[in-house]
């Protein structure tokens, strides 16, 4: 009896795995691409849900509680919502500043940083635009920098991670190329999107914002600024709306409607399925008219 | 390049030699070749060298951070201001209104109005808040009420502690207690305008708390199971005596569960302290000023509420809390309960409506005068919040909670209120 659980007590260290937490799916799925079942995954924020105010749950505490790792997005992005539950999650490693806290956005060159700082401005985001995961092209940068965290939390299953990575560069690489592809035809063309939420992708492929429905960051449209999109949309011909999965759509359809520009509801992190098929999709719906 | 250059130079010095130059001129040629040969070679060994330092080193998560994120204004302690004020009306006079009293809870004259006290303009307060991350081991807060009249008040000063292990939070200084669910929250974040009445008829204004110390801890369960501790110097305003020594404890134990897309919390807490207790005149009324001896107040909460998302902004939230309270006096033990239940429906970003009912159904305080078992309130809300640190509140309530020169008296009253929250302010937890 007394040999058997010390041999349990022994073998205890080989299945311990790292416990992550991800703020949201997009970032739980690159864990899962490149760690493969040797770590535990839980993903906090839902991809229907505005990632800036994500409604809090005392679960995520009990998620938080048990983690190793805590893999946020960053860019002020979790500001309305994780600091909370990470106060009373008590946790020691992965309070801000320890080795189980990874902010994301820091291994990233962040766009649109203001010049100064004024809510007269709209609910601006004062570190620089913080969706910078639309951005194809930046997802093997977040893969590696998840890979080397986890390869220094967990040596023994390092050769794992080197290796998954590996294999998702590759084969990065490959639909990099088939997208860069498909969005050549609409390189200098324009979009109206709900929020600026979508930059970082339409800025690779080369389309210009040339207005949001919101009138200001965090402002319900107004009629007087609706009209102005319409006859914005309408001078210049702009043929495409980007609107989110959270904010009402009425004045997204409403306005094409209007203007003759096709709405699309576009996802902003991985709703079902794949990283792969969420680009697939946004790539389709934005450049395939 | 090099090469080439000297060597055409070499080449139109020998056309416009003279012959005898010639042979020196090719002695020359050669020397130059070999030096040439030398310096190439030279040059060779110096960007192979330097192309051995700029090889890429093993990458690291060091090297691989962007250079753009340091910032030095993080130093600062985060600064908010807070400003809430409104326009009241009301179907009694000032003077009357602030001489009500609540029957066995609060005597008439000692009735404390922090908001919204006067018929007509309120400045309720310029909430000024402070927080930072003190060193590796604190953080520390310090929020500040300063009221229309011009008095200052300090709502909470506390630090907390960041990294203890297995689960552990101290906190200490002046805090709200986590008792129940409403009594922690600060004024802007309440769902209606006014204190619920249990909560306001028990603890007072400022709710349960002061002066005091805290230890939290989370059970390392897969869903939400916490655990407090608190012990604070005991407060008359809240029900208790203000004997020598901190004599107010207070414990309780909350969880949660996620059914579907719906969460539901739940809590049960429990405070007791000294109180003075007082001798009862021939009727059973208390003699004002007397002392016999301290008795225990014992305080029993339970609260469930259940949240459940709806599309886009959308919420509706069930929120409800009950309280009995039993206090020792001279010869039997007062017996006090209430309640409230409130339902809230958060429409999109932008409005919210709510309806609230309060009821204090039980009131045995001994005193026929006080036993007054019928007091209750129905409150109704509207908000609109055109962006996320502005909102707008209009409430009704039609309160039957409070008597006036000894007389029941059905208060109605309208409340338009603004909160604006400036500057950097934390995020609020469920």
């Amino acid at each position: 009896m007394k040999k058997i659980f010390l041999a349990l007590l022994c073998s205890l260290p080989m299945f311990a795995s790292v416990h992550v937490a991800a703020a949201y799916p997009y970032i739980g799925e690159l864990v899962k691409t490149v760690a493969g079942g040797k770590v535990e995954v839980s993903v906090i924020a839902t991809a229907s849900s505005d990632p800036h105010f994500v409604m809090p749950r005392p679960s995520y505490i009990g998620v938080l509680h048990s983690t190793d790792l805590l893999i946020l997005n960053g860019g002020g992005l979790e500001i309305g919502w994780i600091p909370p539950l990470l106060a009373q999650a008590n946790n020691a490693k992965i309070i801000q500043g320890s080795e189980g806290y990874l902010d994301l956005s820091k291994y990233v060159k962040m766009i649109e940083k203001p010049a100064s700082l004024s809510r007269s401005q709209g609910d601006v985001h004062g570190e620089g635009n913080p969706h910078y995961a639309l951005d194809p092209h930046i997802m093997p940068i977040l893969a590696k920098v998840i890979m080397l965290k986890l390869s220094a939390m967990d040596p023994s299953n390092k050769n794992v991670y080197h290796s998954n990575y590996d294999a998702f560069a590759k084969h990065w690489s490959e639909k990099l190329i088939q997208w860069d592809a498909e969005m050549a035809p609409c390189r200098n063309t324009q979009v109206v999107q709900y929020h600026e939420l979508f930059n970082y992708f339409f800025a690779r492929y080369g389309i210009r914002t040339a207005a949001t429905i919101e009138p200001l960051p965090g402002i319900s449209p107004s009629s007087k600024h609706t009209m102005e999109v319409i006859s914005q949309i309408r001078t210049d011909k702009i043929p495409l709306i980007a609107q989110d999965d959270y904010h009402e759509p009425k004045t997204a359809l409403f306005i094409a409607e209007k203007s003759g520009a096709k709405a699309v509801i576009l996802a902003h992190d991985v709703r079902t399925g794949s990283l792969d098929k969420w680009f697939d999709t946004v790539v389709a719906q934005t450049c395939q008219r | 390049m090099v090469k080439k250059t000297v060597l055409s130079l070499v080449c139109t010095m020998a056309l416009f030699a003279g012959d005898t130059e010639v042979e020196q001129l090719k002695k020359q040629m050669v020397q130059l070749q070999k030096q040439l040969l030398e310096m190439q070679q030279h040059i060779q060994t110096l960007e192979m060298q330097a192309i051995k330092e700029e090889a890429p080193k093993e990458e690291s998560l060091e090297t691989m951070a962007s250079t753009q994120s340091s910032s030095i204004t993080t130093l600062l302690p985060d600064i908010a201001l807070i400003l809430n004020g409104g326009y009241t009306s009301r179907n009694v006079s000032n003077t009357k209104y602030t001489n009500a009293s609540i029957p066995g809870f609060i005597d008439s004259g000692d009735m404390e109005i922090p908001f919204n006290a006067k018929d007509g303009f309120n400045l309720n307060y310029a909430e000024v808040a402070m927080s930072s991350t003190v060193d590796p081991y604190l953080d520390a807060s310090a929020i500040f009420h300063i009221h229309g009249d011009g008095t200052m008040e300090v709502e909470e000063a506390y630090f907390v502690t960041r990294a203890l292990d297995y689960g552990l939070r101290f906190k200490a200084g002046k805090f709200k207690s986590a008792f129940g669910r409403v009594n922690e929250k600060h004024h802007h974040v309440w769902n209606f305008e006014d204190q619920e009445l249990v909560n306001n008829a028990l603890f007072g204004p400022d709710g349960l708390g002061g002066e005091g110390a805290q230890i939290q801890w989370v059970a390392p369960t897969p869903f939400y199971l916490m655990a407090g501790f608190e012990l604070f110097n005991g407060n008359p305003e809240q029900g208790f005596s203000a004997k020598e020594s901190a004599s107010t404890a207070v414990g309780y134990v909350k969880t949660s569960a996620d059914i579907g897309d719906a969460t539901l919390l739940a809590g049960l807490s429990y405070a007791q302290g000294k109180s003075e207790v007082q001798s009862l005149d021939g009727s059973g009324a208390p003699i004002p000023d007397s002392f016999t001896n301290y008795g225990q107040t014992r305080i029993y909460g339970i609260d469930l509420t259940l949240e459940y998302p709806l599309e886009g902004y959308g919420s509706l939230i069930w929120q409800n809390e009950w309280m009995q309270r039993n206090k020792d006096v001279d010869s039997l033990t007062q017996k006090q309960s209430g309640y409230y239940s409130e339902l809230l429906y958060k429409i999109d970003e932008n409005w919210a409506t709510g309806i609230r009912y309060d009821d204090i159904y039980k009131n045995r305080t001994g005193d026929p005068l006080t036993s007054i078992d019928n007091l209750y309130r129905t409150s109704v809300k509207l908000e609109y919040k055109p962006f996320e640190f502005s909102r707008f509140r209009l409430q009704y309530n039609q309160d039957h909670s409070k008597y006036i020169d000894d007389q029941a008296k059905t208060i109605h009253e309208i409340m338009l209120n603004y909160t604006l929250e400036l500057g950097a302010h934390g995020a609020h937890a469920f």
